[in-house]
């Protein structure tokens, strides 16, 4: 964890150095369009997707949900085999370059293969009603 | 303030021949425009105006003129001199031209006065009516004194009905006559032939009121107009309720627009004369006619008659007032859609509709008949309309629909639709309409149908008599449907039903699926519908499908499979059948909504009739579960009993057959010698082939019925007559009623003799007959085979033989009939040489032809009472002695049956599997409730739970290599009882499912059995359902009821219960529908807390998700040695009679106890044992079998220790809640200590187990007194104690399916938010 936290300072040090380093928020990869809350600079988010393609020089994967891709720079990430067609989950921060695509700075990654998408998708779904339930009655 | 607006002429409109509406005048009075008449570019002609209006266009609004415009003009009566096809509309003419006209807000003062028209519709008419109809909706007296003239101070208005200066002096006399009353009913204008003088005739237009008159002593006096007058005015009570009838013919007929207008009003008639007219030849009515003297008088204020007003609707056929909006109007007018599904039928050709009845109009309907015809299948008012009837318009349509000009051609298919019942009438237009492309210039030359027609006269006179009156109003009507469309509708009714579920239990639905696909694969979902709930007649040809082989309903649309129990014998493929109750089943399989809730519509369908044909039950159709469908059997039992028929007489014989023979043989075959006594003619046969014959006794009838009747059509009746010797010393005689294949009745004398000799007694002296096996191929019967030891060699059965149905009759019931008087029923009178009556002849044939469904046979045995009686008694011993027994509960431990060995070569599925033994035991019949079935396939084996696996069971090992082996469940009086076996798809009995009561024939009751059955000395302990069955597991403990379906096996259904239930809803564990006790099934159970047990609990199973934290107690045992587990490899030797789990959810712990499948899954003993098992215990494989594979799972190596030690009892002394702090003691009951590797070995097991993975435990809470039952007689001998905690006793044990879990919350949060919100 240490050393995570010390990847994620030196990664975000650039736009938030006086804030800690936030947890990655539940994300679905079609959720990821421009118009999006999420789709912000340097938003922590957790993705998850099958891997598509990977290119090693660049340690760039993309991984893709439904029609929805995203690319992953994982340049920081150790102990993590690619292999396409594999499902992965990764914790970031969300990098948006001037021509408008984003990328994920990647500080944790990890198979997932197995998952049900469908039902991960419920449960976030039901997780955020849950969670706008609780501050509802919370703020009350 | 006068209007200053356009006057417009009728030749205007009608050159323009443009729809058209003016009512500006209706929106603003005051408003005066000097504007030219300008007409909007006219929208292409109209030719739709006289034809139907095309149901998809919308219309649209009259075009409006954009000025006020008046129309100038007269009012009259109606002429004959116009082109209108109703002949009695008003006329408004003004300088230029004449049209028909409709006007509302009528007033008789009206009538020839001229008049301003203010608002006004116009429809052009091309060819009729003068080429448009005008529609007044508002208008004014041009002339200031007719205004005067109507706002006179009398109350009164008096108008003669026929103008001019009268001609006949003499009537003058004759018209003194005057009623008075409101108008009920008016017919419409018919036409009289009439001869005056000697040669000259003339046909007499007119029309018939009725009038409800008072009959109290004011009414009746001259003074009668002041009463008229006061009645206006609405002062005297008056109770109009003697009608009578006035007609109004001659130069009066053109009076009936104004009185149909002034239908339901008072008015006066005065000036008439009274006449009897004949109706028919015998009736006659007493009626006031019309004459030159008579007049119409009004009360001013018009006063409407009070219970013309009221209705209530019973729908009943009642005559009544309907008023709506005009939706559509079809086939030339004659049906009128009015409303939401109201239809007024105006199919009488004589009632006519005035023009303005448009699209869009409110109508009046009066006098029409109310019928709700109660269709099933849709909710409907028809209004019918007879002479009574009468339609204005209240309201004209501000739509451009064209008017319906009826033609008056009276086709024979008017005619045959007047002769229909209301409710019938509109379905034979709407078939009429559908086909009318096809009868379109046939109808009106060819002669459909006639009917009878009494003429307008006699029906409005004797309305309820011969009118529509006498008939009923609401036929029995069902709809007809083809096959294929009935088919989609099943569907429909599938896919509804089938939604309705989905959204009542939606996650349940589709979770129970999911659990239930594991464990039987994919089980069909079966709805049954009834005929009452569809209301649908099905016609068809009854047909074995070449390719089923099935019996199914036919037309030229389409095919269903039908099952019918009572298919009577006489059937044939020629005939067409009304289907008109059944039930209809449907079978498919469960539909699947996913999260979206989108409906899998990719499922067949297999749909199903059970039908009833007639009450006649002499078979029952079935289909054999055979692999190979190319031939049927049929098992046979024949009995003892030739029968022999001499010469087949004619009836004109019949009579000589003397009754004295028929007694005195009774007297020989209670001891004398009878042999000089049989008539001659029994060996004497002159017919043109030896017509006698042998009659088996097909036993086995129900089935043959059905199979043998569809390919005994062709067969000739050509038997042979098989010489039997008559040693026997039994014979019988008796009287044969035979029907010959033209379907004549021949009567003969003959005899059953009986061939006792030939048959051996059973031990318990119970006669017993040939048991025999016809295989009857797809195209013919080919042969019979002997199947029993007893008996003669094979039979063979030529291809022309027909088998024959046959009953008896007794001599009783012929004598007892009180038809039969004139024959002497005392005894004497049976020792005369008396004739058999020939009456009596008859009587028997009747009852061989008649009504009566028990006398369907071919062939009748007419036996005297004490014959009759001999007989039923020999037959009822044959039946004890022979017939498949259907077993009752009690009857499968030790019925003497005749032990049946399938040899291997037999089973089609045999040489795949040669170290099988070959199953033995008894054929049996079985009779039960199919609880459930399902498949046992290579997934169940597979499936991680404690099920029973296809190894459990007895030859199953064969079976599960065939593709479909079925294993069903079925309730024999209270025991359970399985049946194994493969159920072909094409031999897969109609409607066969759970809810079915069927009789399994032939199935083979195994002799021996897997002594499976729990050891663990349990039977006191007081846990609820334990001793009766374990669940899934399946094991009936209660006995060895397995049976064996074979290839001879056949089932018959006897019943299919009528429930609409979604199938695995409340029958995927027969458990629960056995036993109620239980509430739920143990799928529905949803998961709880073990901390939430005991407030949820009472008794009920419950399910937890769990890990075993620790073992309590565990007894090990050494199985007994057991035949099946030398052939099974999969048979091992553990038996784990006890043991106690400490289990954990996290929320808290309980003992769970559990033994045998339930017991070794939680001890994980079906799964490998780690290699690092063996490092720990300290051995090593090298004693392990040659087979390692054998060996590899725990169980193997619990077996190899138990085999030395029989007996392993494990304590633990340490935690129940850490698991890493076991306290295990291992203790064994040989006398050889033992090894500690193997202590080692069983310690490893149960850490293994208590480090394990998630359970799905679904178990029962035990009461306080069984665990202490248990404690005394397990525990405090191993002197071990249990903590205080919940004890439950595990049911069911699985892996957790975290996905389905899963899901399945996710389900049951959505249903929660969304019930929430």
């Amino acid at each position: 964890m240490i050393k995570l936290k010390k990847i994620g300072f030196g990664l975000c040090g650039s736009w938030m150095a006086a804030t800690a380093i936030k947890s990655g928020e539940l994300v679905t990869l079609e959720e990821l369009n421009p118009s999006s809350p999420f789709f912000k600079q340097g938003a922590s988010l957790r993705v998850t997707g099958k891997l598509q393609e990977y290119t090693v020089e660049t340690a760039i994967a993309v991984v893709a949900d439904g029609n929805a891709t995203l690319k992953i720079d994982t340049q920081h990430l150790r102990d993590i085999s690619f292999r396409i067609g594999s499902i992965y989950q990764f914790i970031g921060e969300l990098l948006i370059q001037p021509d408008n695509e984003a990328i994920l700075q990647a500080r944790v990654g990890r198979i997932v293969d197995g998952i049900d998408l469908r039902l991960y998708h419920q449960s976030l779904q039901l997780l955020r009603q849950f969670q706008a339930d609780h501050l509802n009655n919370s703020t009350s | 303030m006068e209007e200053t607006a356009v006057v417009l002429t009728i030749k205007e409109l009608v050159l323009r021949f443009q729809p058209l509406t003016a009512t500006s005048s209706l929106k603003s009075k005051t408003k005066s425009t000097n504007q030219k008449p300008q007409f909007q570019t006219p929208p292409p002609p109209s030719t739709s105006t006289s034809t139907n209006p095309n149901p998809n266009s919308k219309p649209k609004i009259l075009t409006p003129l954009n000025h006020s415009a008046t129309l100038l003009g007269t009012l009259t009566l109606p002429t004959e001199t116009l082109s209108c096809p109703n002949r009695n509309c008003f006329r408004f003419s003004d300088d230029s031209s004449t049209i028909c006209c409709d006007i509302l807000d009528f007033n008789v003062n009206i009538i020839g006065k001229r008049i301003r028209v203010l608002a006004w519709n116009f429809v052009p008419l091309k060819h009729f009516c003068g080429g448009g109809f005008l529609e007044i909706i508002k208008w004014s007296f041009v002339d200031s004194t007719s205004s005067v003239l109507f706002r006179s101070s009398s109350s009164l208005d008096s108008f003669p009905l026929v103008s001019g200066s009268p001609s006949n002096k003499e009537d003058q006399l004759k018209a003194r006559y005057s009623v008075m009353g409101p108008i009920e009913s008016i017919s419409p204008v018919f036409i009289v032939p009439c001869s005056i003088g000697d040669s000259k005739s003339q046909n007499l237009r007119g029309f018939i009121v009725r009038i409800m008159v008072c009959q109290c002593k004011l009414c009746n006096s001259t003074e009668s107009i002041m009463f008229l007058h006061r009645l206006g005015q609405g002062n005297d009570p008056h109770s109009f309720i003697e009608p009578f009838f006035v007609y109004f013919c001659g130069a009066s007929w053109c009076w009936h627009p104004v009185i149909t207008k002034l239908v339901g009003n008072a008015i006066m008639l005065s000036g008439l004369k009274k006449k009897l007219v004949f109706i028919g030849k015998e009736e006659s009515q007493l009626m006031f006619v019309t004459t030159e003297y008579s007049i119409l008088h009004l009360p001013r204020v018009l006063k409407k008659w009070l219970p013309f007003s009221r209705n209530v609707i019973g729908g009943n056929g009642e005559c009544g007032v309907y008023t709506g909006v005009v939706k559509g109007v079809y086939m030339q007018g004659m049906v009128v859609e009015l409303d939401k599904e109201v239809w007024l039928l105006l199919t009488d050709q004589l009632v006519t509709a005035p023009h303005s009845l448009r699209e869009g109009a409110i109508i009046l309907a009066m006098n029409v008949h109310f019928v709700n015809p109660k269709f099933s299948w849709t909710k409907i008012l028809i209004l019918g309309a007879c002479f009574k009837s009468s339609i204005t318009v209240a309201s004209f349509s501000p739509l451009e629909t064209g008017c319906h000009i009826v033609s008056q051609s009276q086709s024979q298919l008017g005619k045959f639709i007047d002769s229909l019942t209301f409710s019938a009438r509109l379905w034979t237009l709407l078939v009429v309409s559908c086909f009318r492309k096809k009868f379109a210039g046939i109808l009106s030359e060819k002669e459909i149908l006639g009917s009878k027609h009494f003429g307008v006269l006699t029906e409005f006179c004797r309305h309820d008599s011969c009118g529509c009156g006498s008939k009923p109003y609401r036929g029995n009507l069902k709809l007809v449907a083809p096959i294929s469309i009935f088919l989609g509708h099943c569907e429909n009714m599938w896919m509804r039903t089938a939604l309705k579920n989905c959204h009542t239990s939606h996650d349940k639905y589709h979770f129970n699926f999911l659990s239930h696909e594991r464990r039987f694969n994919c089980r069909p979902l079966r709805m049954i519908f009834s005929s009452e709930d569809i209301g649908i007649l099905l016609l068809g040809n009854l047909e074995i499908s070449p390719s089923s082989g099935r019996l199914q309903l036919v037309d030229a649309t389409g095919s269903m499979d039908v099952l019918i129990p009572d298919l009577p014998s006489t059937w044939k493929t020629s005939s067409i059948y009304e289907v008109v109750k059944y039930s209809v089943i449907m079978e498919g399989p469960p539909k699947v909504m996913d999260c979206l809730g989108l409906l899998n519509r990719t499922s067949k369908w297999k749909i199903s009739l059970n039908l009833d044909l007639t009450q006649i039950s002499c078979a029952t159709a079935g289909d054999p579960v055979i692999p190979n469908r190319d031939t049927v059997f049929v098992e046979a039992i024949v009995l003892p009993w030739d029968l022999s028929i001499a010469g087949i007489d004619p009836i004109a014989h019949s009579g000589e057959i003397s009754r004295n023979w028929l007694n005195e043989t009774l007297g020989h075959y209670i001891g004398k010698n009878y042999q000089e006594h049989l008539p001659n003619k029994r060996c004497k046969i002159d017919c043109t082939s030896s017509q006698d014959f042998v009659l088996d006794l097909v036993d086995d009838h129900s089935y043959v019925g059905s199979e043998l009747s569809t390919c005994s059509g062709s067969l000739r009746e050509s038997t042979e007559w098989k010489c039997r010797e008559l040693s026997s010393t039994h014979e019988i005689p008796c009287l044969a009623i035979v029907r010959n294949a033209k379907g004549h009745n021949l009567v003969s004398s003959g005899k059953l003799c009986c061939t006792k000799c030939k048959v051996k007694i059973g031990a318990d002296h119970k006669p017993i007959g040939r048991k025999i096996l016809v295989e009857f191929s797809a195209d013919i019967l080919s042969k019979y085979q002997d199947c029993n030891s007893i008996g003669s060699g094979k039979i063979d059965i030529s291809s022309e033989m027909h088998l024959w149905s046959l009953s008896f009759s007794s001599d009783d019931i012929v004598t007892n009939d009180k038809s039969l008087d004139d024959a002497p029923r005392n005894d004497s009178s049976f020792s005369n040489e008396e004739v058999l009556m020939r009456d009596q002849v008859e009587l028997l044939l009747k009852r061989s032809t008649g009504n009566s469904p028990e006398c369907f046979s071919d062939v009748l045995l007419h036996l005297s009472a004490d014959m009759m009686h001999l007989l039923a008694l020999e037959l009822s011993k044959m039946k004890e002695g022979f017939m498949p027994v259907v077993m009752s509960g009690d009857a499968f431990n030790g019925s003497p049956h005749i032990l049946t060995k399938i040899s291997a070569s037999n089973m089609p599925f045999a040489s795949s599997c040669s170290s099988c033994l070959s199953p033995e035991g008894n054929l049996v019949s079985v009779l039960g409730n199919v609880v459930t079935f399902h498949r046992l396939d290579s997934n169940l084996a597979n499936a991680h739970s404690s099920c029973d696996t296809v190894s459990d069971i007895p030859h199953m090992g064969c079976f599960q290599r065939i593709p479909s082996s079925y294993c069903i469940h079925v309730l024999v009086g209270k025991q359970m009882v399985r049946i194994f076996g493969s159920l072909r798809k094409h031999a897969y009995a109609v409607g066969f499912g759970a809810g079915v009561n069927a009789t399994f024939h032939r199935v083979l009751k195994l002799s021996y059995w897997s002594e499976k059955s729990v050891e663990c000395g349990m039977k006191q302990c007081r846990v609820p359902e334990i001793s009766i069955f374990t669940i899934y597991g399946q094991e009936v403990q209660l006995g060895s009821n397995r049976l064996m379906l074979t290839p001879v096996s056949f089932i018959v259904i006897n019943s299919i219960s009528v429930a609409n239930e979604v199938y695995h809803e409340n029958s995927s564990d027969f458990w629960f529908d056995l036993y109620k006790s239980s509430a739920a099934s143990l799928d529905k159970l949803s998961s709880v807390m073990i901390s939430e047990f005991i407030k949820c609990t009472e008794g009920k199973p419950v399910k937890f998700n769990c890990r075993v934290v620790a073992v309590h107690v565990l007894i090990l045992e050494n199985r007994k040695y057991d035949l099946l587990s030398k052939v099974q490899s999969r048979q091992h030797f553990v038996d784990i009679p006890l043991a106690a789990f400490v289990l954990d959810d996290g929320s808290s712990s309980c003992y769970c106890w559990a033994n045998a499948e339930r017991a070794a899954t939680l001890l994980r003993l079906h799964e490998e044992l780690p290699m690092r098992a063996f490092e720990s215990s300290g051995c090593t494989l090298k004693w392990v079998g040659t087979d390692k594979s054998s060996w590899k799972t725990t169980m193997g190596h619990l077996a190899r220790i138990l085999k030395k030690h029989k007996r392993i009892i494990v304590k633990n002394h340490g935690s129940m809640v850490d698991s890493s702090y076991q306290d295990l003691t291992v203790s064994v009951s040989s006398d050889d200590d033992i090894s500690s590797s193997d202590e080692n070995l069983v310690k490893f097991i149960i850490f293994h187990a208590c480090f394990g993975t998630f359970w799905t435990v679904t178990a029962s809470a035990m009461e306080l007194n069984a665990v202490n039952q248990f404690e005394k007689e397990h525990l405090m001998q191993m002197e071990m104690t249990l903590q205080s905690m919940q004890n439950v006793w595990a049911m069911e044990v699985c892996y957790t399916d975290t996905l389905t879990e899963a899901w399945k919350m996710v389900q049951e949060q959505l249903t929660v938010r969304s019930s929430y919100h």
